[in-house]
């Protein structure tokens, strides 16, 4: 039944000024999405080399680098590419949830409810579009969620999911802007690491580094990368903008 | 660093660009908006000083007109020149207020040029903003000019005339004291004159009788010079006196001019002179985005041990207004594999 159907939301719940007046419009942005970007994510991916069982951590250096954008891209991609793999997104960053927002769901109950019951709470995973994809937004709220993400607790819930899930992605805070950063980095197989362009300063993306574990580092994404050199500027110069 | 400078130029193209665009429409439409001003001139002929050589302040070395452009230079700097200047227009008004005092000192500043056009002519030249005030001004120069030449060489003369009289005086007793010796000489001494009062041929071998000539002759001429002399301050104090400064003559008398200025090189230079500066502010600009933006940019950017394995173009959904800011492609990739549970909120579209 939802395979079938796509939901078109209220513009004004995306932050839209303009409504997605025509049916045509809405589709077009829906292939785009889910085809021509998802090439992009696929590269990604395949370049991390991420593999079935894993937990990955997503994280940056400071916030709004693109974290969520990547994972969830990340994630519906390889969901869409092997719809025999369940796949799940958990929100880590306590502070900036917005996992709950962008999907119209309920924030609770999530992350801090699980660990706070110190147990996998199965309605905290939350079913999508795609039948292999879910989503566990960070819950809340809770008086101890300053130090939820450095107990024992959580470890055992990561374990938990790895079990039950083939790939689990961690959309992590960003490491010099909150202090739960690095602790979730570290509880993760591998990191990818988002740079958006024109944010983070490279001593900024070096310091956020020095505080991952080389051997997990699967690698960096300069994410939102943009040029307004025009193509036969660029041709003469023969620089492209990445 | 090309590539960085091209970037932060296109990136910000029209920030950098709008001080050379802007600044020289603003100082083309102020330079054309501005009204044209009136030009008068007048030319003044001047001569060196003909008496009181030694206490003249007349540089030897350099042109009357030289001289005198510098003297009336100077004269503009000082308050009551310029006062005695004000008096005769109708700036007069002005004086009263700090305000209207520095107005008056922009006028001048800005309006009046004095300058040698040659070794005896000065050229007075006022751009004012009415064809009255550019006449008043300048036939107020040329009169105050005047009139304080004529005093001070009234005032040498007076002071040359005193001198002049005493030295004429001791030039006379010079020359009664010669003639007196000469007759006293002439009377110890009879055989120099003959009957007829004539000289005898004894009187030219004389060495007394000689010098004793000699010194009447020199006492007389000098006495001659002193007189001439001071005739001529005598005629400098009759002339100042009449308005006739002798020496400072008007030949070019300032006049009322009928048509506006013409100002092809404002026109043509202030603009240009704005284009130049807003270049060099663009310039600036460019340079401070450009090293003022340290943040990463592309992958060559990011060090060895980042691992770069990939590069997310900015992401725009086509049909999604860019208005929903960065969030924006996250929102559609939510949207796109959302929960099929709560949204519930729009249109369902069948595919």
């Amino acid at each position: 039944m939802k395979s079938d159907v796509v939901l078109i939301p209220d513009p004004n719940a995306l932050g839209l000024r303009a409504p997605l007046s025509t049916a045509k419009r809405a589709d077009r942005s829906r292939r785009w999405l889910l085809r021509n970007g998802d090439e992009l994510f696929r590269g990604l991916y395949t370049r991390a080399k991420l593999g079935w069982s894993q937990v990955i951590a997503v994280s940056s250096a400071t916030a709004g680098e693109g974290k969520t954008t990547v994972c969830l891209g990340i994630a519906s991609t390889i969901a869409q590419d092997f719809p025999e793999r369940r796949i799940l997104v958990v929100e880590t960053d306590l502070y900036q949830p917005v996992l709950a927002g962008d999907f119209g769901i309920e924030e609770r109950p999530g992350l801090i409810d699980c660990l706070v019951a110190d147990r996998l709470l199965q309605p905290a995973l939350r079913p999508t579009n795609l039948d292999n994809l879910w989503i566990m937004p960070s819950g809340g709220p809770s008086a101890e969620k300053e130090r939820l993400l450095r107990t024992s607790r959580i470890e055992g819930l990561v374990e938990n999911l790895r079990r039950q899930f083939d790939l689990v992605l961690l959309d992590a805070p960003a490491i010099l802007t909150n202090s739960d950063g690095a602790p979730v980095a570290s509880l993760a197989d591998g990191v990818i690491f988002v740079v958006r362009a024109g944010m983070a300063s490279a001593e900024q993306v070096d310091k956020a580094l020095a505080d991952i574990d080389p051997k997990r580092l699967r690698g960096t994404v300069l994410n939102a990368t943009q040029t307004f050199v025009p193509n036969w500027l660029r041709r003469l110069f023969g620089f492209s903008h990445a | 660093m090309t590539t960085r400078f091209l970037e932060a130029f296109f990136r910000h193209r029209w920030l950098v660009l709008a001080p050379a665009l802007i600044v020289p429409l603003i100082v083309a439409a102020l330079t054309l908006s501005a009204p044209a001003p009136f030009d008068s001139s007048a030319g003044i002929w001047v001569e060196r000083s003909t008496y009181l050589n030694l206490t003249s302040d007349f540089n030897p070395y350099i042109t009357p007109a030289q001289n005198q452009t510098n003297r009336l230079n100077e004269l503009m700097r000082s308050r009551s020149f310029v006062a005695d200047v004000v008096d005769r227009t109708s700036l007069a008004a002005l004086k009263s207020t700090a305000a209207g005092r520095d107005q008056i000192s922009r006028v001048f500043a800005d309006g009046l040029e004095i300058l040698p056009a040659g070794d005896h002519l000065i050229t007075v030249h006022f751009r004012g903003e009415t064809p009255e005030l550019a006449l008043e001004v300048v036939s107020a120069v040329v009169a105050a000019f005047n009139t304080w030449s004529a005093r001070d060489h009234t005032s040498q003369a007076k002071t040359a005339i005193t001198f002049y009289t005493a030295q004429l005086k001791d030039a006379d007793a010079r020359v009664g004291s010669a003639n007196a010796a000469l007759q006293q000489y002439f009377a110890t001494n009879p055989g120099l004159q003959a009957q007829n009062g004539q000289l005898t041929a004894a009187a030219a071998f004389d060495a007394r009788f000689n010098e004793l000539q000699r010194a009447g002759q020199n006492a007389t001429a000098d006495a001659d010079r002193i007189r001439a002399l001071m005739r001529q301050a005598q005629l400098d104090v009759a002339a100042a006196q009449a308005g006739q400064e002798l020496g400072f003559q008007i030949l070019d008398a300032p006049q009322l001019p009928t048509t506006p200025t013409r100002q092809v090189k404002k026109i043509l230079i202030y603009p240009a002179a704005a284009l130049a500066g807003g270049l060099l502010l663009s310039a600036l600009l460019l340079l401070l985005f450009a090293l003022g933006d340290r943040s990463v940019r592309s992958m060559a950017e990011l060090s060895p041990q980042a691992a770069a394995i990939g590069v997310m173009p900015r992401l725009t959904a086509k049909g999604m207004a860019r208005s929903g800011g960065p969030a924006i492609v996250r929102k559609g990739i939510s949207f796109v594999a959302g929960s099929a549970v709560t949204v519930d909120t729009g249109a369902r579209l069948k595919v």
